[in-house]
């Protein structure tokens, strides 16, 4: 699973991979994979697990079960410590400290740390270096985390709800200097997300949980394109004879009108109008039905002792 | 690296102090730097008001001496015995400073705003950054508490027949000369930073603390020193009265001794009308006494210094081994 300079084509490979706090089990039988240069949402209703994913990612918690590896090697390995960057939900900063001291210490504990592009960040959102770090707006500090992130130069980038405390200008703005600067650096990005248009419009690649599982992985176009919705007048009660062939994530009946959401399984038969949907409705559809079967891309799957999520294989439909 | 054309910050301004401090060590200066100048200064000022007052003393000490025992007592008793126990109640603060107010918030602060995980994701690790902050929290408090004890011991010494009434198995003395003050400073420090790591709460663990320090001052209110040595004894004939103490020695205990060698209370015969009949009676023929000898305060400074500062080692262990294990 390398490329042929030997580096890992998976920014991200979970096997089986667990986390469990005392009684609960806040993520399991998690078996997905990242490609490296894919921006990738999360999303997933609250307590999905998608802290929990993260901070694994970014070595703040330790697995209980299963196997993370990271660019090919296990999360646990300490050389691994450089290529990743992680951005906490609260974005914690120390108060006390100056920008200026903020970015001094990305440069004091960060062997490949680069000044000019931390600096640049920092500067294009008219930051005085010399402000205290507590005296900041929450955008402000989020351009400072972020600065603190990409000047560590990551190869991949974790991200908890970076924009979730942002007004809608610097929630816009942030999401600019993350995309233009992951970008540059040919950076993999993770972020998790509650604001489904953000991801719609940043990410080539969606990870959805729930319940701890996966449940839909992959390129968001991919993803979407083995998705229909179909609408159509009711005749029985009950999903449709002719619909029940192809897998039904959700259906939904509202008076006469039926619609569902399917993944079709050849050609739709009946009086249907078909539509593809689009990325809200099948997020929507399959986190209010955790009995549908999850859906992972040829990409997002991993084959193996672990990957058991994988019965359904008419993803290229 | 594309954009190399800038030059860092660090270059363009040109008023940058040096840097001297590198990594971590600079990391945990610049986060603790008001506590640690403020520990500094605070054992600047002490030391030189100690060496100051040593110096006083140095001043009268000598004619007093010259003038025979009754001076010496007069003039220490009127005139410096009120500093030399303020400076001594001081002296006994620097364990609390050292626990409550450098060890308690060094990592729960962390852990109460978060920065553990801005630290940690970081390229260093978690065993590396704890180590490094225990190693500058400990030099800090080491270098203080051992360069006030110098000062203090450099000021009592001259006078330790003197102050405190010659007595240097009390707390005043023998807690706060020698190494004893850097050993339970340390030993403050290690529960501090151990409280701080697992009750996450900065004012929680500095209240935690600062029990543990009322707890240790009560349970070692002068009762540890004299397990540490063997006291010396010496007996009289009983009519040549009680033995006197050698200088610079510490009562320990007084007692009275039979023909047979056995050993009565100190008080026997003592309120009686005619206590020579009593003693006859009795056959108590000497007095005896038990003490300990100026020069057996260094092995016991060192053997209570040696157990407390193991305590501390094994604290401060502990502390690291646990906070490395828990995440990676």
């Amino acid at each position: 699973m390398t490329t042929a300079d030997g580096a890992s084509r998976w920014a991200l490979e979970a096997r089986g991979l667990g986390k469990r706090f005392r009684r609960v089990r806040a993520v399991q039988d998690f078996s997905v994979r990242i490609p490296a240069g894919a921006v990738c949402g999360l999303v997933g209703p609250n307590g999905a697990g998608k802290s929990t994913l993260l901070g694994m990612a970014a070595r703040i918690l330790r697995p209980t079960e299963g196997s993370l590896r990271v660019f090919g090697s296990p999360v646990a390995d300490p050389a691994g410590l450089a290529d990743t960057a992680f951005l906490a939900q609260d974005k914690p900063l120390f108060p006390q400290f100056t920008v200026e001291d903020t970015l001094r210490m990305g440069r004091e504990l960060n062997p490949r740390w680069d000044q000019a592009v931390a600096e640049r960040i920092v500067r294009s959102g008219k930051l005085p270096l010399g402000a205290r770090v507590g005296s900041l707006s929450g955008g402000q500090r989020s351009r400072v985390a972020l600065a603190l992130a990409f000047g560590k130069r990551p190869r991949l980038l974790l991200l908890d709800e970076p924009m979730a405390d942002l007004d809608p200008l610097a929630a816009h703005e942030v999401a600019g200097l993350l995309l233009a600067e992951a970008a540059e650096q040919g950076a993999t990005v993770v972020m998790s997300s509650h604001r489904l248009a953000d991801v719609a419009t940043m990410c080539d690649h969606l990870l959805a949980v729930a319940g701890g599982r996966v449940r839909l992985a992959g390129e968001t176009d991919e993803l979407l394109a083995a998705h229909r919705l179909v609408t159509g007048v009711r005749l029985t009660d009950g999903v449709p004879a002719e619909i029940a062939r192809h897998t039904v994530v959700e259906s939904r009946t509202t008076g006469r009108q039926f619609t569902a959401l399917i993944r079709p399984r050849g050609p739709v038969e009946g009086d249907w109008k078909i539509v593809e949907p689009g990325l809200e409705e099948v997020l929507l559809g399959y986190l209010r039905s955790p009995a549908a079967p999850p859906l992972l891309t040829a990409a997002a799957r991993i084959d193996g002792p672990h990957g058991q999520e994988q019965e359904d294989q008419e993803v290229t439909a | 690296m594309s954009t190399a054309v800038e030059e860092p910050l660090a270059e363009r301004t040109g008023k940058q102090p040096p840097r001297i401090l590198r990594g971590l060590p600079w990391l945990v200066w610049r986060q603790h730097r008001v506590a640690f100048v403020a520990c500094l200064l605070l054992t600047a000022a002490g030391c030189v008001h100690m060496l100051w007052q040593r110096h006083v003393t140095l001043a009268w000490l000598g004619p007093a001496r010259a003038h025979g025992p009754f001076k010496i007592v007069e003039a220490s008793g009127q005139a410096y015995a009120e500093s030399f126990q303020n400076a001594a109640g001081l002296m006994s603060l620097v364990p609390v400073v050292a626990g409550v107010f450098l060890g308690a918030p060094l990592i729960s602060g962390d852990r109460e705003r978060g920065t553990v995980q801005l630290v940690t994701t970081q390229s260093v690790t978690r065993g590396r950054w704890l180590a490094v902050k225990l190693g500058v929290a400990v030099l800090i408090t080491v270098a203080c508490s051992a360069a006030l004890s110098a000062a203090f011991t450099a000021w009592w010494e001259p006078a330790h027949d003197l102050f405190n009434a010659g007595d240097w198995s009390s707390d005043d003395v023998f807690s706060n000369t020698g190494p004893v003050p850097v050993a339970v400073a340390l030993l403050h420090l290690a529960v501090g930073v151990a409280l701080g790591l697992f009750v996450r709460r900065t004012l929680l663990a500095m209240g935690l603390t600062l029990g543990f320090a009322v707890v240790w001052n009560l349970a070692l209110f002068s009762h540890v020193p004299h397990g540490f040595a063997k006291p010396r004894v010496l007996v009289n004939p009983v009519e040549e009265g009680q033995p006197a103490l050698p200088e610079g020695a510490v009562r320990y205990d007084n007692w009275t001794v039979d023909a047979r060698g056995g050993l009565h209370g100190f008080g026997t015969c003592f309120n009686e009308s005619t206590p020579a009949e009593c003693r006859t009676n009795k056959g108590i023929v000497a007095e005896r006494l038990e003490y300990f000898g100026y020069d057996q305060m260094p092995g016991m400074q060192w053997t209570h210094a040696a157990l407390v500062l193991a305590a501390a080692l094994a604290i401060l262990a502990l502390t690291l081994w646990w906070g490395r294990r828990r995440p990676l």
